[in-house]
Order: structure tokens, then C-alpha cells, then sequence
């Protein structure tokens, strides 16, 4: 996928960063300093950069790729860096490793800048063992589930809850992401709250390495997921169950491999939201295969026992390969 | 990739409907519509035996009457344990905007019940009156309503 334009100029010079020979110092801080507008697409170059490049720089890699995914997988490799500053009196690297390290452990950052004292201390306080410090390996897929409005703290959406393990089990999906760091949105009825979502769907989906993404998403869950098209995410199964649907959240349709609109029979919810229920009242010939279902509720479309009794399984073509 | 696959075309949920689910679709859209004369076909259901239903003629209410709406069905969908009828209550208040803002504000002022459910209604409402609303709750001397008021005036 073409970056946009206004992403463009960040990834070029991080490019070009990344080949430079200039002072490892100047290199880092220039990566830090453009971390905050890098797109997704830079995840890969850093993967790449990483085993070879100089520990300072390392450590610019390892905060800048924190600033993009929020995924702290390099903590226990940023303790080791800022040890290992400690133990060559690397300064430098002892200071920025312990600050980036503290950042992603959600510490304070200024423990560092007093004293060298402080320094060692943020570095070797934190105990205990911590995950591997390794982005995982690509998969070749992954599912999800997606809640909707006002339903973060549910339970059918995630490990252990009723929709979920009915995936699991009778839909068969091998790939259903279940790990602790499962993707989750604010669930506010707000727009720019779906748009934050969306730009957090596209950074989890890029953190997260899979060559195929299968979605199945509940109510505004769908337009979190159609917005994230937009950012460039791709999606091979996208499931949307009772969307209310807009014209404001449509996706981006040759980002999307395979598209289904589930629809309760009656539905009061979607009724009184804006949008209406069907694609084909927004415009013809859309890539998704439509369904309406005889059970009523908004709720009915993440119900296992509806998916049974009305062959959605059947419909969305589970197991998928 | 295949076109979009039709279904049959969507029947119109009836008022009379055996399902709460297609009576309250069918007071929603007669509410949204508008129509002269709407309110005489909804308000025989404001005794209805569905919540879900009742709250969709507080709703409808809002909507089509003048003067003060009853919104009391709608809160109390919010309190409820089942997701369709906090997920209508939510969106109901969400479509009536300002409207709706006098009978919330009048809610967690007097009760502390449903306060917390209210108050996230009223912010993510994202009007001037709301702000207005919540800004003034949070100068309350009540002070659980004023800190729950300037923790969500802080997000």
C-alpha cells in the first residue's frame, strides 16, 4: 500500500537515517524526534535495523517502535542496554535505554536526568522476569473480535466469553487472537472516539504481524474496523455484526477481501442510532454479502445459539483456512 | 467477489408486533420521521409490558411533543442488565442531543443512582449545553457528582 503523502516524508528520512553514518548520538535523537509521525509501514524497517545497528540507535528503534504500537516488547531488551551503559559507563546509552525502558513500564521518565546514582537506580529497580523482549514471528493469520458501543467490559467478546469460544470451538478458528494484549477500543459513542479506534486497530494490526486479518465486529466495532481500511489495513474477513451502517464509515472495499453485513430481523437499537442497516441502500454493486436474520435484538448477531440456528457459520464459510 | 447479495426486501417493523424489538423499531422510526399525528399511534404503548418498548415512546415523546419530556423509561434502560436495552437508551439519548439534556441533569443532581451512567451520556453528548451541563455539575457541592463531573470534564 502507498503511504500518504503527508506520512511520506517521515518514512524517507527515517530511511535514510537508518543508512546514515553520522554520529550514533545525532542518529538517535533524530529518530526520536520523529518517531511521534512515523506510519505503521516503518514497523518492518525497524525489525530489519535492529540486530545490526548501534545500541544507541537501538534504543531510538526500540521507543520509536513504543510510540507507534504501544507494545512494550522491548522492555527486557532495554533493561539489558541500559545495564550494559552501566557497566562500560556508557552514560548515554545507560540514560536512554533507562528512560525508554521507564517509559514503556509506564514509570516515571525523570528518575534519569539528576544524578548518575538515579541513573543505575531506574535501570536495576524493576524485578522480576518480564516477557521476552521479542517481537513475535509473522503469522500467516489472525482473528478478531471486535466489541461495540459501551461494551469494553463485556465478557462475549473475549477469552472465556460465550461468542468467543463459540469460535473457537464450533466455528473452528484455530487463529482467534486470545493473548492478554487482545485489541480494545474506548467504546465511546463518539466519532472521534471511533477514529481513535480505528487508528489503534490499524497500529495493533501492524504491531501484531500476520499476513491474513480476519475481523469479526459488533455494532460501531464494524465502523472501528471499516475505518481502519482507511489507514491502509487490509482485511480478508471482515464479519460485521448489527453495524449501524453510514456513509461517514464505509471502508475502503478493495481493502477488504471478503465482507458480510449480519442483520437482526428487527432491531431497535440500530433504528434510533444515525445510519440505516443495509449497505445496498447506500450504493449497488458494494463487494458484501448481506444477511437478515429471523431472531430480533441488536444483541442477537453475537449470540451462539443464533449463529447455530441460522447457519452463519455456513454463511461466512468457517473454518477458515 | 460478489455484489451486494440481497436479502428480501426489509420489512417495516409494525407497531403491532409480537416482538418488543420490532414495536420499539416501529416507534423509533415514526419519532424520526416526524410525522403529524405520530404521537396519537405511539402513545397507546406508553404502557407497554416491554421496557424496551416504553423507553422507545419516551423517546418518541422527545421527539414529537412539546414541552418537558418524560425521559424516566429511558434512564431507567440504562440500569438495566441487558445490552439491548442499555445499548438503545445510550443511542436514544445520543439522537436527542440537547433535549434530553434538562431531564439528566435534573436525574444525577437528585439521585445518586445511575448517576455515573448519566453523567458518561452527558459527556459523550459533545454539545455546548452538555459541557455547560457537566461544567456546572462539577462545580457542585455535592461533591460526589462534582468529582465524578471533573473527571470526565478531564478526559
Amino acid at each position: 500500500m502507498a503511504p500518504s503523502t503527508s506520512k511520506k516524508l517521515p518514512l524517507e528520512a527515517f530511511v535514510r537515517l537508518l543508512r546514515s553514518k553520522k554520529d550514533p548520538n545525532e542518529i538517535a535523537a533524530e529518530i526520536m524526534a520523529l518517531a511521534p509521525s512515523l506510519p505503521e509501514s516503518a514497523i518492518a524497517l525497524m525489525d530489519e535495523a535492529l540486530p545490526g545497528a548501534h545500541p544507541l540507535v537501538r534504543v531510538a528503534i526500540m521507543d520509536a517502535y513504543y510510540t507507534l504500537t504501544k507494545c512494550d516488547w522491548h522492555l527486557d531488551d532495554l533493561d539489558a542496554l541500559a545495564e550494559h551503559g552501566a557497566q562500560k559507563k556508557d552514560d548515554d546509552l545507560l540514560a536512554a535505554a533507562s528512560v525508554a525502558a521507564a517509559r514503556q513500564a509506564r514509570e516515571p521518565e525523570d528518575t534519569w536526568v539528576t544524578r548518575g546514582v538515579q541513573i543505575v537506580a531506574a535501570a536495576t529497580k524493576r524485578r522480576g522476569p518480564r516477557r521476552r523482549g521479542v517481537a513475535p514471528e509473522r503469522r500467516d493469520s489472525i482473528t478478531i473480535v471486535i466489541h461495540g458501543t459501551w461494551a469494553r467490559d463485556g465478557s462475549w467478546w473475549r477469552r472465556g466469553g460465550d461468542f468467543f469460544e463459540y469460535l473457537r470451538t464450533d466455528g473452528a478458528i484455530a487463529d482467534l487472537y486470545d493473548s492478554d494484549d487482545r485489541f480494545e477500543w474506548s467504546g465511546e459513542n463518539r466519532d472521534r472516539s471511533r477514529e481513535r479506534g480505528a487508528a489503534e486497530l490499524s497500529r495493533w494490526i501492524a504491531a501484531h504481524r500476520s499476513a491474513r486479518v480476519r475481523v469479526l465486529a459488533h455494532s460501531h466495532g464494524a465502523n472501528i474496523a471499516s475505518l481502519a481500511t482507511r489507514h491502509g489495513t487490509e482485511f480478508d474477513q471482515l464479519v460485521m455484526m448489527s453495524p449501524p451502517v453510514r456513509e461517514d464509515y464505509l471502508p475502503v472495499w478493495s481493502r477488504v477481501r471478503h465482507a458480510y453485513n449480519i442483520q437482526a430481523k428487527f432491531d431497535a437499537v440500530v433504528a434510533v442510532a444515525r445510519g440505516g442497516r443495509w449497505f445496498r441502500d447506500v450504493a449497488q454493486n458494494l463487494p458484501i454479502r448481506e444477511k437478515r436474520l429471523t431472531a430480533c435484538g441488536h444483541s442477537s448477531s453475537h449470540e451462539p445459539k443464533v449463529w447455530r440456528e441460522e447457519g452463519l457459520a455456513r454463511l461466512v464459510k468457517l473454518p477458515w483456512e | 467477489m460478489m455484489g451486494n447479495s440481497r436479502e428480501p426486501d426489509d420489512e417495516r417493523p409494525r407497531l403491532s408486533g409480537a416482538e418488543p424489538h420490532e414495536r420499539a423499531s416501529a416507534i423509533a422510526a415514526l419519532a424520526q420521521q416526524g410525522a403529524r399525528g405520530a404521537w396519537q399511534s405511539i402513545e397507546p404503548y406508553t404502557d407497554d409490558p416491554s421496557p424496551l418498548v416504553r423507553g422507545a415512546v419516551a423517546f418518541a415523546g422527545a421527539r414529537l411533543r412539546k414541552g418537558s419530556p418524560d425521559l424516566a423509561p429511558l434512564i431507567d434502560l440504562l440500569g438495566s442488565r441487558r445490552e439491548d436495552d442499555v445499548a438503545f437508551a445510550q443511542e436514544a439519548f445520543h439522537a436527542l442531543g440537547d433535549v434530553a439534556v434538562p431531564a439528566i441533569v435534573a436525574h444525577v443532581v437528585a439521585q445518586r443512582a445511575g448517576r455515573a451512567t448519566l453523567l458518561r451520556v452527558l459527556s459523550e453528548l459533545e454539545t455546548k449545553a452538555a459541557h455547560a451541563a457537566l461544567a456546572a455539575a462539577a462545580r457542585s457541592t455535592d461533591t460526589d457528582l462534582a468529582q465524578r463531573a471533573k473527571a470526565l470534564l478531564s478526559e
